[in-house]
């Protein structure tokens, strides 16, 4: 039996918290956009900045700079405002292919395509996708597959997750 | 350390007492269906050993010290909280009280101050039903030596007329939040105000501690993780630029279908609106 862990129970002093992202990079796919923290839109999914110049961070999951679990950046492929964006190339990712975060103190991650997915959004495990555990990774989201013109959405989710290169 | 120190095989035996069989050892890992217990000392000013079932379990536990969690198998526990320098649990200063703890039950049992200021200790089940995504649980104990309590946050009450050794659990979005302690009723803090984080994802369990009368209220925190849900989708388009069932595009150009489609968008608009003058008409 171990020893029993203790801890001083007194309010915590405010802990270093680790970088976050305030962008992103592919340079083989063009990919350039802006990073903001985001959380939970009125239903439930992941809030989204209408431009699509602009990506998401899922700033209550793990940062990109975190030891581990994956961390979610994603942004629009489209609008009708704005047109494409830039992760509307991501569908095409080779593996291997490099992705650069960088956080506003200038600190940069640096991680490698593993694979690329084309998901039905039913069908997507979000408990994977937005895992806090395990291995540190990087998963990218952007919307792709077929189009529901009655609706305006997308049918599915491309799903690029890559590994941290040391 | 002193005498009463105890090596580590000699803790496992004691804690193997605890679940009432003297045969095999506890698991190296938790068992599906433990309790998890956890033990803060909230009893200003009194170093304490804390014996379980006649067991010492936790030597020179000080105040304000949180302990565990430690995985149990369920039963029933009898807990006797001594002086440091008592030879034995034969004459306890708080108990001996019977622990209940229920299979997958996550509990912390308090030492603490009576609203008289006498020692006792109080067992309370920690909320670890998950949270909606976004959202963290604030539990509020009052566990000092004072009257009923308001919390505030931001100058408002957010629990009222809490009263020794009662909890109030919110779930609310996730954040820190500025939070004082004042008698019921009325607005100037006894406690804080302290910045509370209530993370996404977290029962953050505050507790009011200490004696009023001698000056010494204090907040413990004790934080339970991994109450979070996901997000339920990510709605990442809504042009169907890059569909894959998007209609045949004769110039063959992307940014082409773009602006075909924000003009046909307008020439919508357009019709619609000459449909409605139509119909007005």
């Amino acid at each position: 039996m171990p020893e029993v862990p203790r801890t001083d129970a007194g309010l915590p002093a405010s802990t270093p918290a680790v970088p976050e992202p305030a962008r992103v990079e592919v340079p083989a796919l063009g990919i350039d956009v802006s990073v903001l923290p985001e959380g939970i839109d009125d239903a439930g999914a992941l809030a989204l900045p209408e431009d699509p110049g602009l990506a998401s961070w899922y700033r209550f999951g793990p940062s990109p700079f975190a030891a581990a679990g994956s961390a979610v950046i994603a942004a629009h492929v489209d609008s009708l405002q704005y047109g494409l964006g830039d992760f509307a190339s991501l569908a095409g990712a080779a593996p291997g292919t490099e992705v650069v975060v960088s956080s506003a103190d200038g600190s940069t991650a640096r991680f490698a395509v593993v694979s690329v997915e084309t998901a039905d959004k039913t069908g997507v495990p979000w408990a994977t996708v937005f895992d806090r555990t395990g291995d540190p990774r990087l998963t990218l989201i952007t919307c792709g597959g077929e189009f529901d013109y009655s609706t305006g959405h997308y049918l599915s989710n491309v799903i690029v997750t890559a590994a941290p290169v040391t | 350390m002193h005498k009463k120190k105890i090596p580590a095989a000699i803790a496992a035996g004691a804690l193997i007492a605890l679940g009432g069989s003297v045969a095999g050892a506890l698991p190296a890992s938790a068992a599906d269906g433990d309790a998890k217990l956890s033990v803060l000392h909230a009893v200003p000013g009194l170093t304490v050993d804390v014996y379980v079932n006649n067991a010492l379990t936790l030597d020179d536990f000080t105040p304000g010290s949180l302990a565990g969690p430690l995985d149990l198998p369920a039963g029933t526990y009898s807990v006797a909280i001594a002086a440091a320098d008592a030879a034995d649990a034969s004459a306890p200063a708080i108990g001996p009280i019977d622990l209940q703890l229920a299979a997958g039950g996550n509990y912390t049992a308090v030492a603490h101050l009576t609203p008289a200021g006498e020692p006792t200790a109080t067992l309370y089940t920690n909320d670890t039903s998950t949270l909606a995504a976004g959202e963290g649980r604030l539990t509020v104990r009052h566990d000092a030596a004072a009257p009923a309590v308001d919390v505030l946050a931001g100058g408002a009450a957010v629990v009222s007329n809490l009263s020794n050794p009662d909890e109030k659990v919110l779930n609310l979005p996730a954040g820190t939040v500025s939070a004082s302690v004042a008698a019921t009723g009325t607005t100037t803090p006894v406690i804080g105000p302290a910045d509370v984080n209530a993370a996404e994802g977290v029962n953050t369990i505050v507790y009011a501690w200490g004696s009023l009368e001698d000056g010494n209220l204090a907040l413990a925190v004790q934080t339970i993780d991994g109450l979070h849900s996901n997000p339920s989708g990510v709605p990442a388009g809504s042009a169907g630029l890059v569909a894959t069932n998007r209609p045949a595009d004769p110039t063959g150009l992307v940014i082409g279908a773009s602006a075909l489609l924000v003009l046909a968008a307008g020439a919508g608009v357009a019709l619609r609106r000459r449909s409605v003058a139509k119909a007005a008409r």
